[in-house]
């Protein structure tokens, strides 16, 4: 064992740059794959401990208190799966949120009373200012809204309900599990008693009574509130919202489970350029070593113990990387924790995990130790010798590639190409690396393109029709009205497009009724088309699972107490209502409502400014408008978060790339530099000089990098639309708007090329310093 | 006149040139204030014991190896101040290297290794090819062999396609160091052959060696001891098979304690 110890320093301190790189490689993998092990590990359990310690009802129904009833109640408390029930009293209302993140944002809000005492669904303050605010203008806002939002404690909310102004002063922030984020559509805020029987009294009949039930350990929630929506049924409750705690879970854990995702495929990418470079640089050492094996093998050493001293210093550096890319990974943590718990509306503090720590040691010391031991194997095979002569299998099989005389080009160049056709191995180990790391880059250049050149594929995948300006109108000539606002200034496109409540069969859904579906810029139908009649209807993904109907298979509206049989002609995602809507046209819509839709979608000109037309639509229309949003803005201000974390993302692919493509270029020139050393002093004696080999040299690595980098690139052209697939699929967008434009993949790819050779001629340099003298003196 | 004439010829020039290593806190010169001349058309032999300083003397007077100090004049101009880049294209143009472990290219074949000094200079490739077919010839080299790679040929054919690399640019002058030293009596003669002819032809060369009969192959042999020249004997006059030539260098070489 001592001897193999003292043969294994040796290796090392020969291989010790070499073997540091490795180590390098190691701790980026080994820091990236615990990022991922840490939140794959400890956030979702974080949420279920939250949710438990605030003891968070599985399932909420919200009914309008004035079809509440006692008989309700206990039809409901007495479900074989219901172990608790808490009715808490709110008034719903749909409300615009101003100076939401600096625009005006609306949503469905429930205001609860905050001195309601609650059992299910408490809330813990995060931060409150006691007693002194407290008084009839407080509000407690969750931690989604305030910091989302960007209201302090201290500062001023307003809610513009029905065309009226509603302002509280911020008494506190608390943490809440009740409601998701912003994707959901529906909120939840706090007001003290007596502002909140002021809003009640202002809203008569909108005091609403929201369900709040735990049920059993293991019950499948979804069917329980299936349950719970027929009992209501029965006794006369409309459902006006519905959710179930996973559904509030995968909405808030959307951002944070893409992102371990990402995190995780990232890190597979690095390891697999890890195994690749351990691989090659312990099977160019045993080449390179190929005498001392002979020497070794005649003093006694047995092939396995000098593979045992080959691989132990590759396994203990991969062991101790692993531990401090492990470790490092922590200091890293706690901003990317913040990001995701400004997405997922809780706070969790990080904890060393002692389980993500071993798996990620565990697996990168193991997968080294497996596969140095594999690419060492070759020693058991060597005569010792034969190996103290140098000679080995297929040594007199070389060929005289690239021949001079035939290949057309300068000197330099048919060197080049020789050099390049010197080693399969090398070009197999470059190509594998730089086409692996050119998924990453494909992948951030199509983010690039997708999220900031063109944010409306990005933003029409994950939001519903999108227009620059949202009219809520109180005019009864609709379509007067509508005619004048699409002749103001900067004005391009006028719809009358609706979002109502209505039921469809016994399901509540979102519907979205439009004058002309043609005439909307977002298409979110993916299978089938959009109605076109008024007997036509579209569903979305959910609500078509729910209720077992496809294309072709009839639909029950059912808005005001009046229905209307639809025959299902599409499709239709939306991923803010987790597919739990409806599309109809505007003539389809009259058939169950005599109500004329009260909202106008405005797109404008290029370059025109919302808030300028705003202002001019309210001089023309004075108080027609009942509300104007500018939901340009909104969509900006979400498009501003979406493009700081692709920035981010295409930062740390480029900077890991960069490091990566640093690191193994080292250790393969480093390898050819010792391998060809000698024909480098024979050419400089010839009269080569320092800079025509640094240039063929680094040349010779080209032909490889372009055909990996370009291969890889255009070969995004079949997966990413697969990946994108899948991971928009997750969370409910079964069609998306990415495209994957060639140039920009070519152009990211090309940029990888001149950093590869940029970081080749860095390392080749050495070459200019070997003298053609030292063939002599060697 | 005849001082004149080869004042007039002289190709390469050294003046108090001084080579020394340094190992650890200790200093050893190994060539110490020495002047020498070469002269165009001569097949200059050096000679001296193991550690006299031949090869150093050969590598510094091609400009492979820097002095510690003094001059190397090439027709006139002072190498020595050239920079690594400069002296590469000084050797490519002017001189020809051929080495005792001949170090020719292995994963080329003899053509390619002839090719990749012969195209470094320019010219027209096919031109060039057809004069590396001729040196071939030349050195006794046929097709078949020139084709082959290193790994596949004798030491013999080896150093004759090593000399044909060193040659194909018409070099002023051709340094070899101890040409024969890795080959048996029958390659040695041949590799000796081709210098011989190469320098009836008007090559100036220099040799490095402490093998007697490649000695008598030269015009002119200097000897070398503790890095300064101690003697030298001019052969030019007899012809090669001459005997009195033989019985010239034999004196020498007693003279000179060797």
């Amino acid at each position: 064992m001592k001897k193999i110890a003292h043969l294994s320093h040796y290796f090392f301190r020969k291989d010790k740059k070499q073997i540091l790189s490795f180590g390098f490689i190691i701790l980026i993998t080994s820091l990236i794959l615990n990022l991922a092990t840490v939140l794959a590990l400890r956030i979702d359990p974080a949420y279920d401990r939250q949710s438990e310690e605030l003891h968070s009802a599985d399932i909420d129904m919200v009914i309008p208190a004035m079809t509440d009833s006692a008989a309700l109640s206990n039809a409901v408390a007495s479900h074989v799966s219901v172990t608790q029930l808490e009715k808490q009293r709110a008034i719903l209302q749909k409300a615009v949120m101003k100076d939401f993140r600096g625009t005006d944002f609306e949503l469905s809000i429930m205001f609860y009373n905050w001195d309601d005492s609650r059992a299910i669904h408490r809330l813990s303050c995060v931060e409150c200012i006691e007693k002194a605010l407290s008084g009839e203008n407080a509000i407690y806002l969750p931690l989604y809204i305030a910091e989302f939002g960007e209201y302090a404690l201290g500062e001023k909310i307003t809610f513009s309900v029905d065309g009226r102004d509603f302002t509280y002063t911020v008494a506190g922030v608390v943490q809440e599990m009740q409601y998701g984020n912003a994707s959901a559509e529906i909120m939840g805020v706090f007001l003290p008693d007596a502002p909140y029987r002021q809003l009640a009294e202002d809203f008569p009949g909108s005091e609403v009574v929201n369900y709040a039930v735990r049920t059993v350990k293991g019950a499948d929630n979804q069917t329980v509130l299936a349950d719970l929506r027929k009992t209501a049924e029965e006794h006369h409750a409309a459902v006006l919202s519905a959710l179930t705690g996973e559904a509030k879970k995968q909405s808030r854990m959307m951002v944070t489970n893409l992102l371990t995702m990402i995190l995780a495929a990232f890190a597979v990418i690095v390891l697999l350029v890890s195994i690749f470079l351990c691989q090659f640089r312990i099977k160019t050492s045993v080449a390179e070593e190929m005498a001392q094996m002979g020497v070794l093998q005649s003093l006694g050493f047995t092939s396995g113990g000098i593979i045992k001293a080959i691989v132990l210093p590759y396994t203990v550096t991969a062991l101790l990387f692993s531990v401090i890319g492990a470790a490092g990974s922590y200091a890293l943590l706690p901003s990317l924790v913040n990001v995701l718990a400004l997405q997922a509306g809780f706070r969790f503090e990080v904890a060393f995990s002692a389980a993500a720590l071993i798996l990620t040691v565990a697996l990168l010391t193991a997968v080294t130790l497996i596969f140095t031991r594999l690419a060492a194997g070759k020693i058991h095979h060597l005569q010792p010798i034969a190996a103290i002569r140098g000679i080995t299998e297929g040594k007199g099989m070389r060929k005289n590639r690239f021949a001079i005389a035939r290949t057309p080009g300068g000197v330099n160049c048919v060197l080049t190409l020789k050099q390049m056709a010197a080693s399969a191995q090398r070009n197999v180990l470059l190509f594998a690396v730089l086409f692996v790391m050119t998924i990453l880059i494909a992948f951030s250049g199509s983010l690039f393109y997708n999220v900031i050149m063109q944010p409306d594929h990005f933003m029409n995948t994950l939001s519903d029709e999108s227009p620059d300006v949202i009219l809520q109108v109180s005019s009864s000539d609709i379509s007067g009205m509508k005619q004048t606002v699409g002749h103001l200034n900067g004005a391009e496109k006028v719809l009358s497009y609706s979002v109502l409540q209505v039921q469809v069969e016994k399901e509540n859904a979102a519907a979205f009724v439009c004058e002309d579906f043609s005439k909307a810029q977002n298409d979110g139908c993916y299978e089938g088309r959009y109605p076109a009649s008024d007997r036509e209807i579209a569903i979305g993904s959910t609500l078509a699972e729910r209720l077992g109907s496809g294309i072709g298979d009839t639909a029950a509206v059912t808005y005001g107490g009046k229905s209307h049989s639809y025959r299902v002609v599409g499709l239709v995602q939306s991923v803010n209502n987790r597919g739990e809507i409806c599309e109809l046209t505007e003539e389809g819509f009259c058939v169950i409502s005599e109500d004329k839709i009260r909202s106008l979608y405005v797109y404008l000109n290029n370059g025109a400014d919302a808030d300028v037309f705003i202002e001019n639509a309210k001089a023309v229309f004075g108080e027609s408008i009942v509300s104007a949003v500018n939901a340009a803005k909104k969509q900006s201000e979400a498009q501003s978060m979406y493009t700081a974390i692709v920035n981010i993302v295409i930062i740390a692919v480029f900077v890991v790339t960069i490091l990566i493509v640093l690191l193994i270029l080292y250790v393969i020139i480093r390898s050819m530099i010792t391998q060809r050393r000698q024909e480098f002093g024979i050419c400089k004696a010839i009269g080569y000089s320092g800079r025509q080999l640094v240039a063929q040299t680094a040349g010779s690595l080209m032909p490889v990098t372009i055909a990996a980098a370009l291969s890889s690139a255009l070969l995004g052209l079949v997966w990413l639309p697969a990946v994108y697939n899948v991971i928009f699929g997750m969370i409910g967008a079964m069609k998306n708007h990415m495209e994957q434009p060639v140039g920009i993949l070519l152009l990211f790819a090309a940029a990888e090329i001149v950093v590869t050779l940029l970081i080749s001629v860095f390392w080749v340099r050495p070459i200019k310093k070997i003298e053609a003298y030292s063939l002599i003196k060697e | 006149m005849e001082n004149t004439e080869k004042k007039n010829s002289v190709v390469l020039s050294a003046r108090h040139l001084k080579k020394s290593f340094r190992g650890g806190d200790v200093e050893q010169t190994i060539i110490n204030d020495l002047d020498v001349d070469i002269y165009k058309g001569d097949f200059t032999v050096i000679m001296g014991s193991s550690g006299a300083g031949k090869s150093t003397l050969l590598y510094a007077l091609s400009g492979m190896d820097k002095p510690t100090s003094g001059t190397v004049t090439f027709c006139g101009e002072d190498i020595t101040s050239y920079n690594a880049d400069r002296l590469a294209v000084f050797r490519r143009k002017h001189c020809g290297f051929v080495f005792q472990q001949i170090y020719l290219l292995d994963k080329m074949s003899l053509m390619d290794n002839a090719l990749t000094a012969g195209l470094l200079v320019g010219g027209k490739k096919k031109e060039i090819i057809r004069r590396a077919e001729a040196l071939f010839a030349k050195v006794n080299l046929p097709e078949v062999t020139w084709r082959k790679l290193p790994s596949q040929i004798s030491g013999g054919e080896a150093q004759r396609a090593g000399i044909v690399r060193a040659v194909i640019n018409r070099p002023e002058v051709l340094f070899a160091d101890e040409p024969t030293g890795a080959l048996n009596s029958n390659n040695s003669d041949a590799v000796l052959d081709v210098f011989t002819e190469l320098n009836r032809d008007g090559q100036s060369i220099i040799m490095v060696t402490h093998d007697k009969k490649s000695a008598l192959r030269g015009s002119r042999v200097i000897y070398l001891r503790d890095g300064k020249i101690v003697g030298e004997c001019d052969l030019g006059k007899y012809t090669p098979d001459n005997a009195e030539r033989t019985e010239m260098l034999n004196t020498f070489l007693t003279e000179m304690n060797w």
